[in-house]
C-alpha cells in the first residue's frame, strides 16, 4: 500500500469516527433512568474523596441521586442541576471541571499536547523528505570521489 | 529536528504535564470536607424537620427575625458528644436574646437519638432529616456542623467540627451587634458511623 493511500485511509478512519461521535451526542435519546444515572455519575459525592454520587454506596449518596432523579422528573435542566450542586457544595462538586478559571488548563491542555505532537510529526516528515542543497551535494560528490 | 527544536518540544511537554498535575491535586484527592461553605452570604435553605418526641414540624424560614444556630449532629458522632453540652448552655444563655438553636439530626435512627438526649439532656428543638434534605439543602459534609444565621436570615458563619462555648458565645456576640462574623474549624467532623 503506498503512503499516500495510508494517510487517505487514516483521515477516512478518523473522519467517520468525528461523524458518529457527533452524531450519537446529536440524537441524545436516554430515557431518565440514563440521564439521572448520567449526571449523578458527574457530580461528587460531597462525603467521599474521589467517588461519583453514582458510584458511592453511602446514604447521602443515595439522598443525592434520589434528589437528582426528582429535579429530572420536575423538569429542571442539567444546567439548573449542576447550578444547584455548585450552589450547595462549590464547585469542586463537579467531576468535569468547568471551561473557564483554572478548570480551562484541564480543556486546553490536551488540544496543546495534540498540537505540539501534530509539529514535532509534521518537523520529522519535513525533514526525512527534505532536498539536499546544492553545496551539500558538492561536498556528497567530493567524499565519494575521496573515498573512490 | 535540531537539539534546540527538541529541546523546546521536551519543554513544551513538560510544562503541560507540571500544570496538569497541579490543577488535577487542586481538584482531586483533597478532603472535600476542608472546603468552605458556598451558603456564607447566602439565605437560609427552606427546609423543614420532623421534630423529635414531637407531632410538630419546623420550617427554618418560619423563624426569620430570630437569630439562628443550627447544628447538624449524629448520636454515633464522638464530638458530638463533646460538643452538646456547650449547645444546651448556649441555648439557655441566649434564648433571651433572640436565638433560636436548633439541632439537626444526620444520617441516625430516632431511637438512639432519643437515648442520647436521655443520656446527655434536652434544651432546644431537635429535627429528623428526611432523606437529609436539610443537610444537602446547607450542603453538609460531616458532623458536627454549625451554621449561624442572623436575623434577615443570611447564613454568616459555619463551623466546622465541635462548638466551644468561647466561640459560639464571641460569634452570637458579633451577630448581635451587627459585625462581620467568621467561619472556622475546631477539629475534625465524622461522615458516617
Amino acid at each position: 500500500m503506498s503512503e499516500r493511500l495510508r494517510t487517505l485511509s487514516a483521515l477516512i478512519v478518523i473522519g467517520v469516527s468525528l461523524l458518529i461521535s457527533v452524531l450519537v451526542l446529536a440524537t441524545d435519546s436516554t430515557g431518565v433512568g440514563d440521564r439521572v444515572h448520567s449526571l449523578a455519575e458527574r457530580l461528587k459525592c460531597p462525603i467521599c474523596t474521589s467517588e461519583s454520587v453514582a458510584d458511592s454506596p453511602s446514604q447521602v449518596a443515595r439522598d443525592l441521586y434520589d434528589l437528582i432523579g426528582e429535579q429530572v422528573a420536575d423538569g429542571w435542566t442539567n444546567d439548573d442541576i449542576f447550578e444547584f450542586f455548585v450552589a450547595t457544595y462549590g464547585e469542586e462538586v463537579l467531576l468535569d471541571p468547568k471551561a473557564s478559571g483554572v478548570g480551562i488548563v484541564l480543556w486546553i491542555a490536551p488540544l496543546a499536547a495534540l498540537a505540539i505532537g501534530g509539529a514535532v510529526i509534521a518537523g520529522r516528515r519535513a525533514g526525512k523528505h527534505r532536498e539536499i542543497s546544492q553545496a551539500e551535494r558538492s561536498r556528497i560528490a567530493t567524499a565519494l570521489e575521496e573515498q573512490g | 529536528m535540531s537539539n534546540r527544536g527538541r529541546l523546546l518540544v521536551i519543554s513544551a511537554v513538560s510544562l503541560i504535564a507540571v500544570v496538569f498535575a497541579v490543577v488535577f491535586s487542586t481538584r482531586f484527592g483533597a478532603d472535600p470536607r476542608l472546603s468552605p461553605s458556598p451558603l456564607i452570604g447566602n439565605p437560609v435553605p427552606d427546609v423543614t424537620l420532623d421534630l423529635v418526641e414531637s407531632d410538630n414540624s419546623l420550617r427554618l424560614r418560619e423563624l426569620a427575625g430570630q437569630i439562628l444556630v443550627v447544628n447538624f449532629w449524629a448520636p454515633w458522632c464522638v464530638p458530638c458528644r463533646a460538643e452538646h453540652s456547650d449547645l444546651l448552655a448556649l441555648a439557655d444563655g441566649f434564648e433571651d436574646l433572640g436565638v433560636s438553636v436548633v439541632g439537626v439530626v444526620y444520617q441516625s435512627r430516632q431511637d438512639d437519638v432519643v437515648a442520647f438526649l436521655d443520656e446527655l439532656g434536652r434544651g432546644y428543638p431537635v429535627g429528623m432529616d428526611d432523606r437529609s434534605r436539610a443537610a444537602i439543602g446547607f450542603g453538609v459534609r460531616g458532623v458536627p456542623e454549625t451554621y449561624f444565621v442572623d436575623r434577615d436570615g443570611t447564613v454568616v458563619a459555619k463551623i466546622t467540627g465541635p462548638i466551644s462555648l468561647g466561640l459560639a458565645t464571641a460569634t452570637l456576640d458579633r451577630i448581635i451587634l451587627g459585625e462581620p462574623v467568621e467561619s472556622a474549624r475546631t477539629g475534625e467532623v465524622q461522615t458516617q458511623p
